[in-house]
């Protein structure tokens, strides 16, 4: 007999198949075994906050000490900048550059500032 | 058997009871003390710096900068060993012994040792550990350039307050008022954790100045130079920009460093410029003749007898250094001819100079951005007598400051407003958060620009054939005026002829000014003549600035710009 496949043909009862039934969860063997899960459980997540607490703890003395090593560097950058600052001192350098290096002002005409209407 | 386990129950209640009891007490009754008591266990009060702002130079160049030290400090009922403690601190201190031992015996519960030590001897004493010693941190101020814009810049007490200067003027705005955080400390004191800050903080500002580093160097250098060479008592260098009233470079003689400034004197750290008021002397007869040419009293060619160099006003004799003929009214600014600005003056009338010499902003503040700032001495007409018109011609009787006298050449070289002098650029929030910039103000037109320009031409006269020769530049035109103003005595209540104030202000290039510029130089004893001390000086600064700002030559004087075609 042909039969279209996915469709019952009409006058063919299809029995719903009996399921077998699982047997009720019963409170009276859970409370067998709560004890000890019951205390598993609590462990378990008694655990969990502990780690969870050091941990914390641990990354806020982390956070902490590298707060004061950027502090520090911070610090020494800012200073070496500063030392930068009083060794650019033009008076220094003015010096330097006439005592040292022998270097003199120039006299005029010896810089020509080009006005921007003669470049253009 | 049923008593003995009602005892043993009721043992049990009994004791639970007390614990209860206990708890309640502890949990309930006592809660907030020894909530507060286990806080001050593990809380501590974290003193966090917010960092002063930054003042920069015009171009972004570090003048001001603020850097963490730490102050060494003693609670003296914690220390077990005084004697030894004062003996080991002593040498990183630089102190004697006996001075550190006296402080840590105080009956104080805490003293300074030191404050704002040098990192090095801050970390000492860190290391030694010693009971009752203890390490703070401050903000420590710092100005890398010395004493270049000392009088600008001001200086910052100990407390981090600004006290002098822009440090003192704009204090709430650079801000460093000490915050502090809660953080919980371990058993040994190191921090585990801090709360964030939830106060919201008022925003910190750097700030940007119109000052240039390089001119300012300038002017002090050459500042300096001519008040020892003219062994005076002290000066004034401004260069500004008459455009639009920047103060390019602000120097006064004598100077301090205000990283040492306790060891600097008071006159060595007042900032002249804004708070000494002069007599101008001849200077002040560009204003006489600004009034003068606007109101058409008269015009640059008109002449005006010399009177052989003396002329007589209410029984008093006013003398020229020289026997003058006919003069024109030109040739009275170029010589500087006393008699001359007198016939001028009286040609003007009170009423009409006393307008344009308060046009010009004298006898009021100039609104710049420094403290301190004095509008100096001048009377009204009504109280003038009949003397004061004359010698408020040749500008005494008259006191102002010298940025006074920027400003208002600064006028005439704009072409005839006067500009509100200012040495703060612009305002930065250190967070990014705000930002402003100061516009020029141009607080009203005293003359018009064919005024401006005529005084301008005249002003060139002074310095091609007058008294400010030794202004003159090579490759640039300079426009500018000299002064030598007696100074009163203040034992006799005369002028001296010993002490005077020689002056320079010019503006260059004199066909288009860039720059004015003002150099006085106060009591000098050699060369006391404005031109022969200032006007040089000036000669000095312009040259420098000038080919620093690469400003081309004047026209008419460049002979290297060879046409090649």
């Amino acid at each position: 007999m042909w039969q279209t496949i996915g469709s019952a043909s009409p006058g063919v009862r299809v029995a719903s198949r009996p399921v077998a039934r699982r047997p009720a969860l019963r409170w009276e063997s859970l409370a067998f075994l709560s004890p000890a899960v019951l205390g598993l459980l609590i462990l378990a997540a008694a655990l969990l906050y502990v780690w969870q607490h050091t941990s914390v703890v641990r990354l806020g003395y982390e956070i902490e000490q590298l707060r004061e090593r950027q502090a520090a560097l911070v610090q020494e950058s800012k200073g070496l900048r500063l030392e930068l600052g009083q060794l650019r001192s033009l008076r220094r350098v003015e010096d330097i550059a006439r005592k040292r290096l022998g270097m003199v002002a120039p006299k005029p005409g010896q810089v020509v500032v080009i006005p921007e209407s003669v470049v253009q | 058997m049923r008593r003995r386990i009602l005892g043993i129950f009721l043992l049990l209640f009994l004791s639970l009871g007390g614990v209860a009891a206990k708890l309640f007490f502890l949990q309930i009754q006592q809660s907030d003390g020894l909530t507060a008591r286990a806080a001050k266990q593990y809380e501590r009060r974290l003193p966090i710096l917010s960092r002063r702002g930054t003042i920069y130079d015009r171009t972004g160049r570090e003048l001001a900068v603020s850097l963490q030290v730490a102050s060494v400090f003693a609670q003296p009922a914690a220390i077990e060993d005084p004697a030894g403690t004062a003996k080991t601190l002593a040498p990183i201190l630089g102190q004697p012994a006996k001075d550190v031992l006296a402080r840590l015996t105080t009956d104080k519960p805490f003293v300074w040792l030191q404050r704002q030590l040098d990192p090095p001897k801050a970390e000492a004493i860190a290391d030694l550990n010693l009971r009752g010693i203890g390490l703070f941190p401050e903000s420590r101020r710092y100005y890398p350039r010395q004493e270049l814009a000392a009088h600008v810049l001001g200086l910052v007490g100990l407390d981090d307050r600004g006290l002098e200067g822009l440090e003192h003027q704009f204090d709430d705005l650079l801000g460093g008022q000490p915050q502090f955080v809660v953080a919980q400390q371990d058993a040994l004191g190191r921090i585990i954790f801090r709360q964030e800050e939830s106060r919201p903080q008022a925003p910190i500002f750097d700030l940007t100045l119109t000052i240039d580093e390089v001119i300012q160097y300038i002017a002090e250098r050459e500042l300096a130079r001519a008040v020892e060479r003219s062994r005076a008592k002290a000066g004034t260098a401004i260069v500004m920009d008459p455009a639009t009233g920047d103060i390019l470079a602000l120097a006064n003689q004598p100077t301090y460093d205000p990283n040492t400034y306790r060891k600097a004197t008071s006159a060595a750290r007042r900032n002249r410029a804004v708070t000494d008021a002069f007599e101008p002397g001849s200077a002040f007869k560009v204003i006489l003749l600004a009034g003068a040419l606007e109101e058409g009293a008269v015009r640059p060619g008109d002449r005006f007898h010399g009177e052989n160099g003396a002329i007589e006003v209410s029984g008093v004799t006013i003398r020229d250094h020289e026997k003058y003929g006919w003069l024109t009214v030109r040739q009275i600014l170029t010589q500087s001819s006393n008699v001359g600005a007198i016939k001028i003056g009286q040609k003007l009338g009170k009423s009409l100079y006393y307008h344009y010499i308060s046009g010009f902003g004298f006898g009021s503040l100039t609104g710049l951005d420094l403290p301190g700032e004095t509008p100096g001495l001048m009377r009204r007409p009504r109280g003038w007598s009949a003397l004061s018109l004359s010698v408020l011609s040749l500008g005494q009787e008259i006191s102002v400051t010298p940025v006074q006298i920027a400003t208002a050449f600064s006028a005439v070289a704009n072409g005839g407003n006067l500009v509100r002098p200012h040495v703060v650029r612009g305002l930065r929030a250190v967070d990014g958060s705000l930002q402003r910039q100061v516009e020029p103000v141009v607080i009203r037109r005293v003359i018009s620009s064919e005024t401006a320009r005529m005084l301008l031409d005249m002003m060139r006269g002074v310095v091609e054939e007058g008294t400010g020769k030794e202004a003159a530049l090579e490759e640039y035109s300079v426009a500018g005026k000299t002064g030598t103003a007696q100074k009163l005595d203040p034992a006799t209540g005369r002028y001296s002829h010993q002490k005077v104030v020689a002056s320079f202000v010019g503006a260059v290039p004199a066909e288009a000014p860039r720059l004015v510029i003002l150099v006085l130089i106060d009591e000098p004893e050699t060369l006391r003549w404005g031109g022969s001390i200032a006007a040089p000086t000036f000669r000095e600064i312009a040259r420098d600035a000038l080919k620093y700002l690469q400003v081309p030559p004047s026209p008419a004087r460049d002979v290297r710009l060879v046409r090649v075609s």
